[in-house]
């Protein structure tokens, strides 16, 4: 189960999560971002209501970190200690820029 | 018995064959006779006749027969004739002859003629000229004086005489019956013919004679018809109708009689004749002194066939005894259900199974299937199947079981039989087994939901074909869900009509039918299905089947999902583990990290352990207390990987040198306190623990 919230202003997208990014819902996301992204300067996950993330999730992250390193910025907000623990693990915390 | 009707139409064809050669003979004979009689006795009255006409022609004046006819041939007396006919007096005539002198000598010649006539025992005597087909009367002493010169018609076999020619004497029915006639001529001094002289001999006595003796003979062949017929039908009826019918009647009773029988049902009767009857009674005597003789043989026979088939009998109860036969067999164990049948093929068979406790937690399993059958197969069978037993009791895996006993086989084994054994160990609390394969078929298994399938390896030789044999040994492990059948060639060897064998894909394909179903169940449908494929075809091997579903000792502290492993089923697969980690009251932390392990262990899984295939994975949860920890195994039996060999990715590299993957294991890694891996019975079985 995964929400995913988008809001655009001026050209930064806010994506705030609300579930489960596991290897059923991370498809979803990652669609969802590539038909966004385009213009997009600056790009805001709000993992405040995310509860859980697998490696699945991890690599739609690690594209969109890419892709905005070439056109902007992507910051992570709201991580909790739980999934920080696994960006952590991962060197995750080292490649996002985690608020 | 429809024969009685049968000597009746035997006698009317012998009485009617008897009266057609009587009828014939008696004709014949009787046509012969009067024709004999009739031309003797015609030649006599012919010959006499002829003679007479001779004496008479002899003896008559033949010059003066010349003269009268001379002038009875002259036209004066033509006239005079001709008057006194028409005037119908007679005595004109007279009168002339007596004025010419005639008359005395006319009357003389009459008498004389007369006179012969009565004296030869003629009827008529009297004088004719014979010539061109007419006849012309001289002198007749029966008629009177208008006869004279009278022609008359001649008979048409005299229709071509000429004057003087000799005539045969003729028989003839005239206006005054039968006649014999001669006629001879007559000659005058000069030795002229002159005329015929007519003799007539009255037949008629001779002809009614002669249809008396044909009427007699006629009567006489009637009466010897008669007479024959009965003598014949008399002693058709004494020496054939009447024997054949009491042998008949008598071989019928013997035929027909519904009870056993004996010396005394020898067909006796009053039979002496020598003849054919007699023969076929002393035939038909010495027949059923055979059959009594070959009765007697079969009945010692049958009654010795009965004893041997008894005795199969109880040999038969006793092999089936020597199999166990109770189910279920250890009604205690509930970490297994076995289930085993044979159906022999003749009599007693050489196949069997064998189950058996070794300790309280070793279960020996045996199938096995002696060379060749019936009585030399079930005794061999009976050694092998102790011997095995007994060895195993003693303790020692399945190879060095099976080298004692073929040592033991081998030993004085002249029928040179031997025995493919298929010899299990197994340890009843782990599931952990030793199996040695002597040439026997390959065991099926199906492990937990999956399907039946082959497990196919290099096998032994039999037991007790060569001494000193090293049997080779494998150890297998089930788990809880899995199924072991094995079988004998009986089962894959079936054959149809057509001479096809069942084999072993009909085999999986019964099996899989119901994979789940209970070892009874499914013995029952294979050999529902080893019926239906065989039908009426006879069955040649026995048919051996055993099967053991394997459910592990109880624990209670474990729950177990089998599933098949595609990506839809993530949710399901997290989802029950989560509801145990709930139920175990599991921190937060711990369970997201326990559910990203699952998840990246099912996904690997689902994603290519049996790609392009599908498979199933088996996900079984354990727990202990104290310290509160929780084990999860995950089991498919897709392409062999050992996900620990893999290579951690290197977390220290900046997004843009990261590679997309590799990320999922080493998180598994990172979290778990525990993680192993292994791939035994061609599964990988991997095992991660985590204290909570």
């Amino acid at each position: 189960m995964l929400n995913i919230n988008k809001t655009i202003e001026d050209k930064t997208l806010t994506v705030t999560l609300e579930g489960r990014l596991d290897t059923t819902t991370a498809p979803q996301l990652e669609s969802e971002l590539k038909s966004e992204l385009t213009g997009v300067t600056t790009l805001v996950m709000d993992f405040e209501k995310l509860e859980y993330i697998s490696s699945a999730g991890l690599r739609v992250l690690l594209s969109a970190e890419k892709i905005m390193n070439k056109q902007g910025e992507m910051k992570v907000i709201h991580v909790s200690d739980v999934i920080n623990e696994i960006f952590e693990v991962t060197g995750f915390s080292d490649i996002l820029n985690i608020e | 018995m429809k024969i009685k009707k049968r000597h009746y139409s035997l006698s009317v064809k012998l009485n009617a064959l008897v009266i057609a050669i009587i009828l014939a003979l008696s004709g014949g004979l009787t046509a012969i006779a009067y024709r004999v009689n009739s031309v003797r006795v015609d030649q006599y009255f012919k010959a006499a006749t002829a003679s007479a006409a001779g004496t008479v022609a002899a003896f008559v004046d033949g010059d003066w027969l010349g003269d009268f006819l001379d002038m009875i041939k002259s036209d004066e007396y033509r006239e005079l004739r001709a008057r006194a006919i028409e005037a119908g007096d007679e005595e004109m005539i007279a009168d002339y002859l007596k004025e010419e002198g005639w008359y005395d000598a006319y009357t003389d010649m009459c008498a004389t003629l007369s006179l012969y006539r009565d004296r030869l025992g003629a009827i008529y005597v009297y004088t004719v000229t014979l010539e061109e087909g007419n006849g012309f009367t001289i002198i007749d002493p029966d008629e009177n004086l208008f006869y004279i010169a009278t022609s008359i018609p001649v008979p048409p076999e005299f229709a071509n005489i000429r004057m003087g020619q000799r005539i045969e004497p003729t028989l003839s029915v005239t206006e005054f019956g039968w006649l014999c006639s001669a006629y001879e001529n007559v000659f005058n001094s000069r030795g002229e013919l002159v005329c015929q002289v007519g003799v007539d001999i009255d037949m008629n006595e001779v002809m009614a004679e002669r249809h008396l003796f044909l009427l007699n003979m006629i009567g006489f062949a009637a009466v010897l018809l008669l007479l024959a017929v009965a003598a014949c039908m008399g002693l058709m009826r004494c020496m054939a109708t009447k024997p054949l019918t009491m042998l008949s009647d008598a071989a019928v009773g013997f035929a027909d009689s519904d009870r056993l029988l004996s010396k005394d049902d020898i067909i006796s009767l009053p039979i002496r004749s020598r003849d054919e009857i007699g023969e076929l009674y002393q035939v038909i005597r010495a027949m059923q002194q055979r059959i009594l003789e070959y009765l007697d043989n079969l009945t010692r026979v049958t009654s010795e066939k009965e004893r041997i088939s008894a005795e199969l009998n109880i040999a038969t109860r006793i092999q089936a005894d020597m199999l166990p036969r109770i189910f279920p067999p250890f009604p205690g164990r509930s970490e297994f259900d076995i289930y085993a049948s044979m159906t022999p093929a003749k009599e007693v068979g050489g196949d069997f199974y064998d189950f058996f406790l070794i300790d309280d937690d070793h279960l020996g399993l045996v199938m096995a299937d002696v060379s060749g059958k019936g009585v030399p197969a079930a005794l061999f069978m009976v050694i092998a199947k102790t011997l095995i037993k007994n060895r195993a009791q003693m303790g020692g895996g399945p190879a060095e079981i099976l080298r004692y006993v073929n040592a033991q086989l081998c030993e004085g084994n002249e029928a040179e039989l031997f025995v493919t054994v298929w010899l299990a160990i197994l340890e009843i609390s782990t599931g952990k087994g030793l199996a040695a394969n002597a040439g026997h078929e390959h065991p099926v298994i199906r492990r937990g939901d999956a399907r039946y399938e082959l497990v196919v390896y290099q096998h032994s030789p039999p037991v007790a074909t060569l001494e000193d044999i090293r049997f080779r040994e494998h150890s297998f492990k089930l788990l809880p869900g899995d199924t072991l059948f094995v079988y004998t060639d009986g089962v894959t060897e079936a054959t149809n009509a057509n001479d096809e064998l069942f084999g072993t894909e009909r085999l999986l394909t019964a099996l899989n039918r119901d994979p789940a179903a209970e070892p009874r169940e499914q013995l029952a449908v294979v050999k529902r299905e080893i019926d239906d494929f065989v039908g009426d075809a006879p069955q040649f091997d026995d048919i051996t089947m055993m099967c053991l579903h394997y459910t592990g000792p109880e624990r209670k502290n474990m729950k177990e999902l089998t599933i098949e492993a595609e990506i839809e089923n993530l949710d399901k697969v997290i989802g029950f583990v989560d509801e145990q980690l709930e139920a175990l009251e599991c921190p937060m932390k711990a369970q997201m990290q326990i559910d990203v392990a699952v998840e990246e262990i099912f996904v690997n899984i689902a994603s290519y352990a049996y790609v392009p295939g599908k498979g199933s994975a088996t996900v079984c949860m354990e727990w202990e207390d104290d310290p509160k920890t929780v084990s999860i195994t995950f089991i498919d039996r897709g392409v062999p990987y050992d996900p620990l060999k893999k290579e951690d990715p290197d977390v220290s590299l900046p997004a843009a040198e990261r590679a997309i993957g590799g990320l999922g294991i080493f998180m598994v890694k990172k979290s778990m306190d525990e993680m192993t891996y292994e791939y035994r019975d061609g599964q990988n079985v991997l095992c991660i623990r985590k204290r909570l």
